[in-house]
This record gives C-alpha cells, structure tokens and sequence, in this order.
C-alpha cells in the first residue's frame, strides 16, 4: 500500500442507537437516577470535580453516552464524600448510583454495599 | 338577511368565546356566538386528553357548551365588521347581521403550519408529524407509523415554529412542552415498551403541576430527554427517519434513528379576522398577537367596546384562556352597565335602570 | 421532492431562479479545466451545436481565484479585481450574461456581486483598482447562472433528443442515480440555486428529465469534504478525506449506479478518493469492487446525446466508467480509450489491488 500521508480519522459522533448496557445495569439498582435534569447542582458542590472535571452529572452523561473509558477514568476521582446527594433537587441516590457504576467496572469486590 | 341586535356578539366557540359567554349571560345580557366552524368548541375538537391532569378534551368541551345557553351560529363565515353609533355590526357571507355595543374576538391561534421548516422533512418524510397529528390519532386510539405498524422509537422535537428567526417567530409558545411530555406519556401507556427521546432547548413548564408531569415523565415512565436542537431528519431505505443534533451537554454532534418524529408545532396568531376589524394596527403587538402584553391588560381599554380574549391574545393554555376570558367578561359586563344602564337611587337601594332600545 | 399530499413538488417552486436564454460569455474551471478538460469541451459543443446558444469563448479570461481566496493565500481585494477584469472581458465582449463552469467560482462571484451590492463604495474602489492596473471598465452581468443551471433549463429539450435514457439496458429500471450539489452553489445564497438550500433540484431534475431515478440519502445535503484550506496540506488532508468517506458509507446501502456532481471539487474528489478509500480501508463501493462511476452534468448530458464517451473526456476519470456504459448500452471502443489524437497508443495507468480499472 503506497504511504499516503494521511489517514481516515475517526467519527466523533455519539450514536444513541447504541444502548448502554452499563446505564441499564445502573438504573436497575439506582431507579432515582432516572431523574436527573443536568442541573449540575451535584458538578457545582463536587469536592473532587476541581480536579476531575466531572461532577456526577457527567458521570451519568458518560454513561449514558457509553464513554466508558472516560467515565471509569473519573470514577477514580470520588472520595464519597456525599455532597453531592445532599444538594441533589430531585432526591437522586448520586453516592450508591456512584458505587454501582464503580461495581459496573470492577473497581469493587462485590461484597462492598 | 335579518339583523339581529345583541349585548354582546362572540366571534369564537372556543374555550375563551364560550366562557366569556356563559358568564355573561348568567349577568342577565344577550349574547350571541359566531363560530366558523361547522362544529363549536374550537380546539377542544382536535385534542384528546389536556394537561396537565390528563382531562378528556371532549368532556370538558360538553361542560363548557352545556354552561351557556347564548345561541352559537356556526359555521359562519364573515364578511365584514363594521362600526356603528352603537356599537359594531358584524356582517356574515349571507349578509345577516349581528349587532351589538360590545364585540369579543376570541379567534384563538393557528398551530404553526410544519411544511415552512422544510428541514424537518414534514410533508416529505412519511414518518414525520406534528403534536396535532398524533393528538389525532390518539383520539382514533391508533399510532402506528406509515407502514402501519407499532413504532419502537419514537422522538418529539421541542420549539418548532417557537422561538426561530428563520419563520419569523421568535417568541415562546409555552405549552408545547407540557404538550410533548403529555403526548409522550400518553404514548408510553398506550405502547409499554416504546422507547421516547425528547430534544429540546430549554424545558418551560411553568404552570401548575408541570415539573410534576416532567419528572413523572422520567422517573415513572423512562423517557429519555436530550438537550440539543434538531438540524435536520433523513430517511433510510427502510423509511425510518435519522436525525441530526448535538448533545449539547456531552458537546459533541450525535444521531439517532427512529420509527417517528412528532414536531411539537407553536402557537401561531390567526390572522384572518385582522383584514376584518377596522382600524386594528395600533392593538396588535410586534409578535402578531392582539395587546401589548401588559399588566392588567391596561392597553387594552374598552372606550370602544372592542374586547379580546383568549389564545388570540398570545399562546395559552386552556386554563389560562378561561380564566382571561372570565377577566375579559367582567369587563365587558362593567362596560355595557355603563354603556346601557342609568343609576339612580331610591330611599332603600341603589337602582340600575335599563335604557330602552 | 414531492410531498405526500397531493404529489406536487412545493417547496421548491418559490425557489426558481431566472436563467437567461441566449448570448453567454463563458468562464472556465481551473480544476475542471485540468483534471477533466474533456467535460468543458464537450459543454461548448453541446450549448452551441444541440441547442444553438450563442457562447462567447475567451481565452483572455483568468482564474476567478476562488481556490486561492478559500485557501487564504488570496485577499478578498485581489478576488474582487481579478472577477471584476473577468466582467470587463465579458462587457468587452459585448456579452451581459455569465456562464460558469465551476460552482465554487459561481459562489465567489455572487459573494463579489452581493458584497459590490450592499457596499457601493467597495465597487467603486474596485472599479479604480482595475482601471489602475489594467486600463479596464466593466458592467456587472446581468445574469450569472451556473452550467448545470443551463442544462437544467434546456433539460426537457435535450431529453427529446437523447439516445441513451439514464435506464438500465438489460432490466429497463430507471438508474439510482446520487446527485450531488456543491456547497457554494446554494448554501450561501440559497436564492441563487434552483431549488433553495435545503432541496437544490438542479440536478435531481436534469436526472429525472434523462429517465433516472434520484437517491435521497443521510448524508445527501453534507459537504463532499473538498474544503480547500483543509485539503491543500497533507497534515489536514485525512480530515477532509475522513468526511468523503462518511458520504460513501451512507451511500453504500442505496446501491447507486451513479454519482451525478456539478462541482468540479466535488467530482474530482469522488472520483479519486474511491480509490484512496480502497488502499487505506480496503473498502470499495459500487458494484463488484468496481467503484461508483462520478459524471459532471455536462458529462452526464453528452454520455446520454451518445457523443462518445472518450471524446467526452471519460478516461480521465480515475472510478472505472465502463460498467455504467454498459449497464446504459453505450456504444464504445474499449480499445480507443488510450488513443490519442493521432491515433498512437499512449501509457497506460496502473491497476490498483482492489479497486477494479479497466
């Protein structure tokens, strides 16, 4: 093959054709997190979102997006400190919502609640 | 040809015309209605269920028609409103006359016509309807899309023909949400396992009980929101329609591919009866609604006994047509006191005695 | 596009634009004029013999320097006084009407005209420029109109008098035909294209008057991705080839014969990049590996009159021609294709791995 110089890039579309398996397994466990508006309360009161960039509101955004790769990456950044589900307007779980997608991908042994 | 003389002569059986109605007669004045349809109740012919409690459109239409006993005329088709030393005289097609002190336009609005957003494939993609459409076929208790079957997937878009430079209507139509959340959970108890996508700019739910239907919507009945505006819907082989938008909040273009788009349609102004009043330019605002949009309806002032009410006045629910059309006869009734009655007292009580004629 | 109501197309109607008869005054394509020189003759052939139009042929004429204004190597000054000399060349000629072959030209002239239109004092300042420079004056046209505007206009016309219908010998279906619109044509001022932005119908027209059949795909209002500044450097080529590309994949399901484009940017890249495509991905498109065969409207008019397809220029085309020509019956020397005008036979190109040559 001759060495053109340049390649064909990737697509940075989101297709929400595809279904999210994970955001499946999530809303099963934590049915609040049906609710959540992207109002960005929980972003907003993050302890660790400085440093992360993603407060819960993009957690639930990534997954449902299926950026898992992205998401699991921020999901190392939460220290359960439970702001977030204090401050939450529509009375979203966000600390067990944060655990389950944790236990998604295998961050956690299974015992852990 | 006969002339009839009224207190008050209605053009509207609407929700507004008909309450505005009902409440005037009950005040002792005659009144009569003009609808243009065959049939009276203006858009509670086409709805089936309303929000946000999900009444029937047609019970609360019998209940609004059985609170007046004024005469309604319909169809009738007008051919010309003209002022008088009394009052107004409206002249319809068969050149009957109906005349009276006081004149209440009710004409409400016309939904905006979805063929002008030619992007959006109404009229040319089968799959693609507006909210009237489907409020249609759900009074026929059937959705199914152009191939007759069940769809899978179905996606609402918000503020077509709202809030859009491009028709030359940039103000909110303000129902068309709760409308959207309506009609898609009505669609979720029809067809369990359909799967609702709505695209929107901004929610407004800003009457009573919305935010309630809003979370109902996603917390009971799973339906999915995405905040990005529609740009364009294609078609695949299979007549399934693909649409384009941004997810604006993960800010990256995305798609989707549905069985059937519903385009919620805005609240346009009905200009029709505009060529028929005389000299109407000054009460018409910058949005093509009638009044200016202010406190108490201040510029709306009845030295000239021409009133108006209801959604032709600027988008509104069927609530708040009522209750203005409520506000509006109270004023035409103080109006045609003044107008028709002369005070006097005796020794025990202050009289209102009726002029003759 | 018709719609479901009542089977008439509406919403177009509102968009025709004026096309004049007669009398042109004709500019050449810089990118047509040297990857497919063959299309532009065959144009002034077809105008001037099939329909008796009177087309004024300049060599004096330049280049609009649409290519080097969107590259930004050009400024805006310099493409307003080198379009303003091609005016003044017309107004010489003692012509009023544009023709022109190039739809990004098409779109550089009328941003010229409109800008000249709502800044009076820029057309003056053009005006001292050019007569500076050149000694020059001219008259703006009076109609500029786009060679497929022209074809679309006479298309009832040559559909009487062509030979090969855009059918399908063997089966007598009408050809899928994919037309393609570029974006200079009608994005920037929908006015000016017959059909609007949305549903440009100039070619889907021509199409459907020729007996083919229009294909309304995803991606069909989509950029070919030519680009100019993006692909004059290699360091940005894949993104403009990466946008050719998604065109093609929505294509593929429609199984389209034929690719129909009035710009030569867009012809030249659909034509050339099938073949990139299939080295980098190892995909083809079209039937059989053979590639989906690009025409520009005035090739596609001449292959239907039956001028033959290597007077027309066709074996420059990079996607193999040949299986349309024999899916539509054409008459042609297979042999002759390499020829040239003295009849000696010249080099033949390479055959690539995957993607079928002939």
């Amino acid at each position: 093959m001759p060495d053109f110089g340049f390649g064909i890039q990737d697509d940075l579309m989101i297709d929400h054709d595809r279904l999210s398996p994970a955001y499946e397994a999530v809303l099963e466990e934590v049915p609040s997190i049906a609710g959540c508006m992207s109002c960005g309360s929980c972003s907003a009161t993050c302890v660790s979102s400085f440093q992360s960039g993603a407060g819960f509101r993009k957690l639930i955004m990534l997954l449902k997006n299926g950026s898992y790769e992205q998401l699991q990456q921020a999901l190392d950044y939460c220290q359960f400190c439970g702001k977030c589900l204090l401050v939450c307007p529509r009375g979203i779980n966000t600390r067990r919502a944060i655990l389950e997608m944790r236990k998604q991908f295998k961050k956690q042994g299974d015992d852990m609640v | 040809m006969k002339k009839i003389c009224y207190d008050c002569v209605i053009v509207g059986a609407g929700p507004a015309g008909l309450k505005a109605a009902s409440i005037l007669d009950k005040q002792g004045y005659t009144v009569c209605i003009l609808e243009k349809e065959k049939i009276p109740g203006g858009k509670l012919n086409i709805w089936h269920e309303l929000f946000p409690h999900h009444e029937s459109a047609q019970a609360i239409r019998e209940q609004m028609l059985a609170g007046t006993a004024a005469p309604i005329h319909s169809p009738v088709t007008i051919k010309s409103i003209s002022r008088t030393a009394d009052g107004y005289c409206v002249k319809d097609r068969n050149e009957d006359e109906y005349c009276a002190p006081a004149l209440l336009i009710a004409t409400g609005f016309k939904p905006f016509d979805a063929c002008r957003k030619e992007e959006y494939g109404y009229g040319i993609y089968e799959n693609v309807i507006t909210s009237v459409d489907l409020e249609q076929m759900f009074r026929q208790h059937r959705v199914v899309n152009a191939s007759g079957e069940v769809p899978g997937k179905i996606a609402f878009i918000h503020c077509v023909g709202s809030r859009d430079i491009k028709v030359g209507s940039e103000f909110c139509s303000a129902n068309c949400c709760i409308t959207g959340i309506k009609q898609a959970i009505e669609l979720k108890k029809m067809i369990p396992h359909v799967n609702i996508c709505c695209f929107y700019m901004d929610l407004r739910l800003g009457g009573r009980f919305f935010e309630d239907c809003y979370k109902t919507s996603q917390v009971k009945y799973k339906v999915q929101y995405i905040r990005g505006r529609l740009s364009e819907t294609n078609e695949n082989t299979d007549q399934s329609v693909i649409l384009r938008y941004e997810d604006t909040l993960a800010g990256r273009p995305a798609k989707i591919t549905v069985d059937m788009v519903v385009l919620l349609v805005g609240m346009h102004p009905d200009p029709s009866i505009l060529h028929l009043l005389p000299e109407i330019d000054e009460r018409v605002g910058s949005d093509g609604f009638f009044g200016k949009g202010k406190i108490d309806q201040a510029d709306q002032s009845s030295d000239d006994g021409l009133f108006f009410a209801g959604a032709c006045t600027g988008p509104k629910s069927i609530i708040q047509s009522t209750d203005e059309a409520s506000a509006v006869a109270c004023r035409i009734s103080l109006y045609l006191k003044e107008k028709l009655y002369t005070e006097t007292e005796d020794q025990h009580a202050r009289l209102w005695i009726r002029h003759s004629g | 596009m018709t719609t479901k109501a009542n089977n008439t197309p509406f919403l177009w109607r509102e968009y025709q634009k004026e096309i004049a008869d007669d009398h042109y005054y004709y500019v050449r394509s810089c990118v047509r004029q040297n990857f497919f020189p063959g299309a532009e003759q065959i144009l002034i052939t077809l105008l001037k013999k099939d329909l008796g139009i009177d087309l004024c042929v300049d060599s004096e004429h330049t280049t609009c320097t649409g290519i080097g204004y969107h590259v930004d190597l050009v400024k805006l000054e310099t493409a307003m006084t080198v379009n303003a000399r091609q005016f003044a060349l017309m107004t010489e000629a003692g012509y009023s009407n544009f023709l022109v072959s190039c739809v990004t030209s098409f779109g550089l002239y009328n941003e010229v005209l409109e800008i000249w239109d709502k800044h009076p004092e820029i057309e003056e300042q053009v005006r001292e420029y050019l007569f500076k420079a050149t000694g020059r004056t001219f008259n703006k046209p009076k109609n500029l109109v786009h060679a497929s505007d022209i074809i679309y206009k006479y298309r009832d016309l040559l559909a009487d008098k062509i030979r090969y219908k855009l059918v399908s010998k063997e089966t007598g279906e009408p050809l899928r035909v994919i037309d393609h619109i570029g974006c200079h044509y009608a994005k920037i001022f929908p006015e000016k294209g017959v059909g609007g932005a949305e549903y440009p119908s100039v070619l889907s027209g021509t199409v459907k008057a020729f007996g083919g059949g229009s294909i309304d795909y995803p991606e069909r209002r989509m950029c070919c991705g030519f680009g100019f500044r993006q692909y004059f450097l290699k360091s940005s080529r894949g993104y403009s080839l990466s946008t050719g590309y998604k065109k093609f994949k929505a294509m593929e399901p429609y199984k389209p014969d034929l690719i129909v484009a009035n710009c030569p940017g867009c012809n030249y890249f659909f034509d050339r990049w099938q073949y990139v495509i299939s080295e980098l991905k190892g995909e083809t498109f079209g039937e059989e590996g053979n590639g989906i065969p690009v025409l520009s409207a005035e090739e596609l008019a001449a292959l239907c009159l039956g001028y033959d397809p290597w007077e027309i220029g066709l074996q420059m085309h990079q996607t193999a021609i040949e299986p349309l020509l024999i899916k539509m019956g054409v008459q042609y020397d297979p042999n002759a294709k390499y020829k040239g005008f003295s009849g000696e036979q010249l080099k033949k190109p390479k055959i690539p791995e995957l993607l079928k040559a002939y």
